[in-house]
């Protein structure tokens, strides 16, 4: 027994490989394969396949369970649920949608919000750091009116690499933070699909 | 005289065989350099501390109240589980070198090194192939068991290689899993109670993240500390250790039922398909399914730790230190037991009252400890322990 409980301090000599414990070799493999699986290798797998799920013309983006908006035609989706999805477990729409173009990132968040459009921008510049080091954001929110009546507040920010802009609306206590952020030349030539997205914001119960 | 002397050195023999097999009382040494598994265990901890500093230390001053609010409350579910624990670790005492090991490793390193990117590339890959709705339904269901048991698993499989000797029974998987477990939960607690303040734009962060500790504590019977509980002592039987012969069969049935349960638990929604009731029916179902596989395993653990415990102590009745009652009373099966501790209790000696038989029965647990550390010799801890006994009978 005493041989068994001194086996942690030292390694018997028939159990050593180059001064490593033989046995505990086994272990290490399977535990570096899962290792490298998660950390690496699925990650590694991710990168390698394309998203295709491209928007066509007519799609409609649940952004919230009571907001839409009209896809641009040609944004691929990569997160975020469509008004003609259906999932059994009954969800409309999730926390985050994100659609992506030519570099351009735009990305909607929502969330329980009780508030102004413009307390909701100041908590966005705040828990996402825009404004921060790095940041250089405009001196005034612009009001902003979409085709359906939602009124909401947009500011525009510029850092080392990207411009983007941030939108904010509060529709029946649901906070609706939007940001579209990419390079300066790319936000340009999709500036009239971003804004024509924005402004087809709308309640599912009609125009407010 | 000879045959009494005999008997007693049989006892004592079997006491130093149930102490060699069982492994109890085996002091764990975190440090050891020439074992693969201790860089492994580094490389995990570093990679995980890493990341969650980088995910946290950027909006740590904006988050502060929710990071406050969930150490507080995910500090305050894992104290109630350790109690749970230590309860449960009745036979024998986990060191606690080890027990912070588990932790540390299911908490900083499993979610944070190995689940958050694996559950991303591969809730990613879902949406890709088969679109968001599907996604939407099925992806936490088919991500987190794979990738958090697995995750879990390795930090208990290296631990088991760090730990020949003090992690050998199906006890020794359940607890040391359940540390794992329990790590991981508390920082996926915290994870979730920030991404709550974050999907509220950090206002009521507070609130926010008390409200998601409530619902997670409430329906978290069926939690990672129990999954990762049932997953090692699957691992230990798939393994095999000098006290658990191999039992492959029993051992991945075990590993399965800990994915099926995690997987089903996440798929509520989408099985019950919204509706309501059956999704409450599924939460209960779950819910009774996971304790009953946990009692099954303990269970199939509980006859050779029941064993162990009786070759130990019984050298004590030996020696006049307990009753047979009392050895029974401790050494019994459940029921069994149930029944002799009353009988023990019952049958105390003349002055010594009820509370004080009960007192002794925990002090004989308290002397099987020591002796198992000690190896079987009589320690000054040993001794000690004897004297309690002896003290409690007499006061």
């Amino acid at each position: 027994m005493t041989s068994v409980r001194h086996e942690s301090t030292r390694v018997p000599v028939e159990h050593r490989l180059l001064g490593i414990d033989r046995r505990s070799i086994p272990y290490a493999a399977v535990a570096f394969a899962v290792i490298a699986l998660w950390a690496w290798v699925m990650p590694w797998v991710d990168d390698q396949v394309p998203w295709d799920d491209t928007l066509q013309a007519g799609d409609v983006v649940q952004v919230t369970d009571d907001v839409t908006m009209n896809a641009a035609p040609g944004w691929g989706i990569v997160k975020g649920l469509l008004a003609s999805d259906r999932t059994r477990s009954g969800q409309k729409s999730s926390d985050q949608v994100v659609l992506v173009k030519d570099g351009v990132v735009f990305s909607i968040l929502q969330g329980p919000f009780e508030g102004t459009p413009s307390r909701l921008l100041r908590q966005v510049k705040r828990i996402t750091g825009v404004g921060g080091e790095g940041f250089s954001v405009a001196t005034t929110p612009q009001d902003v009116v979409t085709a359906s009546g939602l009124r909401g507040v947009a500011q525009d920010f510029s850092s080392a690499r990207n411009v983007g802009t941030i939108y904010a609306f509060v529709v029946d206590g649901v906070g609706i933070d939007i940001q579209v952020v990419g390079p300066e030349a790319q936000m340009q030539e999709l500036s009239n699909e971003t804004a024509a997205m924005i402004g087809s914001l709308a309640t599912t119960g009609g125009s407010r | 005289m000879t045959t009494t002397t005999d008997q007693t050195v049989e006892l004592v023999e079997r006491r130093s065989a149930a102490i060699e097999e069982s492994g109890w009382g085996a002091p764990f040494r975190m440090f050891q350099p020439r074992n693969l598994c201790f860089w492994l265990y580094v490389l995990l901890l570093a990679m995980g501390a890493r990341q969650l500093y980088a995910q946290a230390a950027p909006t740590a001053g904006v988050f502060a109240d929710a990071n406050l609010a969930a150490v507080a409350s995910a500090g305050a579910f894992c104290l109630i589980f350790l109690l749970f624990l230590h309860y449960f670790d009745r036979y024998e005492r986990t060191p606690t070198s080890l027990a912070v090991a588990a932790f540390l490793g299911g908490g900083i390193g499993a979610p944070w090194a190995l689940a958050l990117s694996g559950n991303s590339a591969m809730m990613d890959l879902y949406a890709k192939w088969f679109g968001q709705a599907w996604a939407t339904d099925w992806q936490a269901g088919l991500t987190a068991p794979f990738v958090e048991e697995t995750s879990k698993g390795v930090v208990f499989l290296m631990l088991l290689s760090l730990a020949p000797v003090a992690i050998r029974t199906v006890y020794d998987g359940l607890i040391v899993g359940a540390y794992v477990g329990l790590g991981f939960q508390v920082l996926e607690d915290m994870l979730y109670g920030q991404n709550s303040a974050y999907t509220n734009f950090g206002v009521d962060q507070v609130g926010s993240v008390l409200h998601t500790f409530v619902i997670r504590s409430l329906t978290g019977v069926s939690s990672h500390a129990m999954y990762t509980a049932i997953f090692a002592a699957g691992v230990i039987y798939v393994v095999g250790t000098p006290a658990q012969p191999r039992r492959i069969g029993r051992g991945l049935l075990l590993m399965l039922s800990a994915l099926v349960v995690h997987g089903t638990w996440d798929s509520m929604l989408a099985i019950a398909d919204g509706n309501g009731l059956i999704v409450a029916l599924l939460m209960v179902g779950i819910t009774v399914a996971s304790i009953a596989v946990l009692v099954i395993a303990l269970r199939w653990g509980a006859a050779a730790e029941r064993g162990w415990l009786r070759d130990v102590l019984a050298p004590e009745v030996a020696n006049g230190t307990l009753t047979e009652l009392e050895l029974a009373a401790l050494a019994g099966d459940r029921r069994q037991r149930r029944h002799d501790r009353r009988r023990a209790v019952k049958h105390r000696s003349d002055g010594v009252s009820r509370r004080r038989e009960k007192h002794v029965l925990a002090a004989a647990l308290d002397l099987a400890h020591d002796l198992c550390e000690s190896g079987g010799v009589d320690s000054p801890a040993v001794e000690h322990s004897r004297a309690e006994i002896a003290r409690l009978r007499t006061k």
